[in-house]
């Protein structure tokens, strides 16, 4: 088991390295940082001199060389166009996403769950049929018009809902549920999944043969088991949530940082860029890793592969 | 199944009640929220240049010099009159009893310190192009302060009634806190003003709130009518147009043309279209840089301005209040001229004046463009008709800078907004004066802007802008396309009214009774 750790771990940590590489690369070739930091209105000398002052005539793997000295050190640099250390930044606008990231996963469970659980126990009929569409539709919609769907019924037509700002509890409902239906399908067919497979184990049928109700039997025995890859995968998901809140949180006019990372490839703010794809990498790398981790306990075959 | 259907029912009829709406900006409150995309970093237009923050100064702050956004005159502000003492002395009698948001009271050191300030190069002022005309300041009484100009600058009152020469007070620059790095953490910097309104509370990239100033002298802005004002950056379109409609928002701009016919038919809601002082216009290739190509050719040149038909494109595209514009500037600016010649829309003359340049058959150029591509697409259509084939280049404009600067392309489509400045210098100045990406680089027009540049008296002056301007269309290596118009989305209750910097101004807004 201490082999798979250390392997899963010296993979995550060259995944690591591999995507700070090829940020710190793509930013720059993306557009020319002096001119989007000089303004629009800038003479060409102003835009020479922002090019000499902050390095940016220097080699690239020179600036990299640098910039990963930092980080190491822990210091993620300095956003020139912010004007604000980027760890102070990314660190007022966390919250937010992290609120935003567990209301979603927090909805997708309780939609999924309860959807795939109900599909198992009535397999192959129209009940499951119907929980599956459900579901699919969450992965089929793309996110942005799910929440301009949302703003439309829920804000405009009822007006139950306030539809931008990051104010209130309000405010969090319609962008989680907008973000968490797009995990629902995949958490719904992993619950229904591991539900077929339990309720056709041999214990259920023990514990259907001693006269247990079938509710019962369902909820208390079947689910727990049927729930170990779930949690797994919910980890990864929320990873994935940090991510995808970049559109959504930009549709909901919030805070969080996925709206910074949008406002950062806007503005060309190489800093914050990069310091966000470094830290959502290492989110999410974590809880693949502790979700890799997780299922090498649980099934012993994985971890000789 | 009954029961669950009531229950049902029961929870969507309670939605409602236990769900409160938020607070409704509007007329009931005498309150304004307005919303853009765009994010305020830091509230001072020093550090942060965006239209928004540029529109918040001058409600929070007066300049010397106020231009009526109605007559575009100059009319005294802080000043209560200038004079000219040389071509490089300027001075002012300043306004007394005029009081800042904190109860002192405005004089000349407040002038002198400022504008130190903004010509301190440690003060990082972005875009310093903006106030290096400008010398130094000197106090001369109290209530008196001179200008003393490094050279002539005749545009100097339209840059003095500019966002960047505000006049905070004196004491904002005192005790401000230090960056890491050492220097001086102007973000920090405390907002004292003398105008309309005082900035309440301000949350980087989100949300910046003026309150109504109920002291405000008697000058030329009037007396503000609404009472707070919220700027709210929301960067989703479709959000932003939501909120107009449920009136959480009552102000937004930019509208997506598919929407402003369904806006406009909106209860509550009504869309302004207004003039915008951008214009659009063509470089080409005059001196051939990019390899052997058509548009060298001074005929090629004139086909090309011959086959656009501007007035379509502005009206059908870009909207009701867009003009065609002949010369390179916008036509309200001084010194702008349309005295010049004109290349009206004919497409047969266009084919005559290729087929004599030695291309009957027709050409392919390559375009650049980088803003509205609809635009682009239109300009490519027309001259499709006249033979005249394009292959657009679309670039992010840092891409196409490259492309001009390295003097590879054959022509681009580019715009500017002269910065909201009302004198033909912020224009044809700073395009055709030779920057690396200007791919006129006529030293004839050069000198004949520089003249205009340095030139007091006014006629001379005019004079030497349309000597300039007429090389310009002769030339035909900048062919002026059309003003750019702007939307605003509404609250119907609201007057409003737009100027063609693009700054709104809300001290002039009220609510109809």
């Amino acid at each position: 088991m201490l082999a798979f750790a250390l392997k899963r771990l010296g993979l995550t940590l060259l995944v690591l390295v591999s995507v700070s590489i090829i940020t710190f690369s793509l930013v720059r070739l993306a557009g020319d940082p002096a001119i989007a930091l000089a303004g629009p209105e800038a003479t060409s000398e102003e835009v020479e001199a922002v090019r000499a002052a902050y390095g940016f005539d220097r080699p690239l793997p020179a600036q990299y060389a640098t910039w990963l000295g930092d980080v190491l050190k822990g210091d993620l640099g300095f956003s020139n166009i912010l004007q604000r250390p980027v760890l102070e930044v990314v660190m007022e606008r966390l919250p937010v996403t992290a609120k935003l990231a567990g209301l979603s996963v927090l909805f997708a469970l309780i939609v999924a769950i309860p959807l795939g659980v109900v599909a198992a126990a009535k397999r192959n009929t129209i009940v499951d049929r119907l929980a599956l569409s459900i579901a699919v539709v969450g992965q089929a919609l793309p996110n942005f018009f799910f929440a301009l769907v949302l703003i439309l019924v829920l804000g405009v037509g009822l007006r139950w809902l306030p539809i931008s700002g990051d104010k209130t509890f309000l405010h969090y409902i319609m962008p989680a549920i907008a973000l968490g239906y797009f995990a629902t399908p995949a958490i719904m067919r992993l619950t229904r999944a591991g539900m077929i497979e339990v309720l056709d184990s041999d214990y259920i049928r023990t514990a259907r043969a001693m006269g247990l109700p079938r509710s019962r039997v369902v909820m208390k025995h079947a689910l727990r088991n049927a729930l170990i890859p779930v949690v797994s995968l919910t980890a990864v998901q929320l990873g994935f949530m940090l991510s995808g809140s970049i559109i959504v949180e930009s549709v909901f006019s919030m805070n969080g940082i996925g709206r910074l990372g949008w406002q950062s490839i806007q503005r060309t703010d190489l800093e914050v860029m990069q310091a966000l794809v470094l830290i959502i990498s290492v989110i999410y790398l974590a809880l693949n890793y502790m979700a890799d981790l997780l299922n090498g306990l649980l099934d012993p075959r994985l971890r000789v592969q | 199944m009954k029961s669950f259907k009531k229950v049902a029912l029961a929870g969507a009829a309670l939605m409602p009640l236990c769900l409160s709406t938020p607070a409704v900006a509007g007329p009931d409150d005498n309150a304004l929220i307005w919303s853009t995309d765009r994010e305020i970093s830091v509230p001072f237009v020093w550090w942060d240049t965006v239209t928004e923050m540029g529109a918040m100064m001058y409600h929070i702050y007066d300049t010397l010099v106020y231009r009526n956004p109605e007559t575009m005159e100059y009319e005294p502000l802080l000043a209560t009159s200038w004079e000219w003492i040389d071509d490089t002395t300027l001075e002012f009698k300043l306004r007394e009893g005029v009081k800042y948001h904190d109860g002192s009271d405005f004089t000349a050191d407040d002038v002198v310190k400022s504008y130190s300030m903004l010509l301190d190069p440690a003060t990082g002022v972005r875009n310093a192009s903006f106030v290096s005309w400008m010398g130094a300041v000197e106090k001369i009484d109290d209530y008196t302060v001179r200008l003393n100009l490094e050279k002539p600058f005749p545009a100097a009152l339209e840059f003095l009634a500019g966002t960047r020469m505000a006049v905070p007070a004196a004491e904002v620059w005192d005790d401000l806190p230090k960056k890491p790095d050492g220097t001086t953490d102007f973000s920090q910097m405390p907002s004292i003003g003398t105008g309309p309104y005082k900035l309440a509370s301000f949350t980087p990239g989100e949300e910046a709130v003026l309150t109504r100033n109920p002291a405000y002298f008697e000058g030329p802005k009037g007396q503000p009518e609404i009472e707070t004002i919220t700027f709210r950056t929301i960067p989703d379109q479709e959000t932003r147009v939501a909120e107009l409609m449920v009136g959480g928002l009552d102000w937004i701009t930019d509208l997506p043309s598919d929407m402003i016919a369904q806006l406009g038919a909106m209860p509550g809601v009504k869309v302004i279209n207004g003039p915008d002082m951008r214009i659009a216009y063509l470089v080409l290739d005059r001196l051939g840089k990019s390899g052997d190509t058509p548009v060298a050719d001074v005929r090629v040149r004139k086909a090309i301005a011959h086959a656009i038909d501007r007035e379509a494109i502005a009206k059908q595209i870009v909207g009701p209040a867009a003009e065609v514009v002949n010369a390179a500037c916008y036509p309200t600016q001084v010194g702008c001229t349309d005295d010049i010649p004109h290349y009206d829309y004919d497409p047969e003359k266009a084919k005559a004046l290729l087929a004599e340049a030695g291309y009957p058959e027709g050409i392919t150029v390559e375009m650049g463009a980088y803003r509205e591509r609809p635009h682009s697409e239109a300009i490519m259509g027309y001259l499709a008709q006249a033979g005249i084939d394009t292959k657009l280049t679309y670039l992010q404009w840092s891409g196409l800078r490259e492309r001009l600067t390295a003097g590879d392309i054959d022509m681009a489509v580019r715009t500017w907004a002269s910065s909201g400045l009302n004198d033909i210098s912020a224009i044809a100045s700073v395009q055709l004066s030779g920057a690396p990406d200007d791919i006129c680089q006529s030293p004839e027009i050069q000198a004949a802007l520089a003249k205009g540049d340095t030139t007091v008296d006014p006629e001379a002056r005019k004079a030497a802008y349309k000597e300039a301007l007429t090389m310009v269309a002769e030339e035909v290596c900048w062919i002026p396309l059309f003003s750019y118009s702007k939307t605003y989305g509404v609250n119907e209750a609201l007057e409003f009214f737009p100027t063609a910097d693009g700054f709104p101004l809300f001290y002039l807004a009220k609510w109809a009774e």
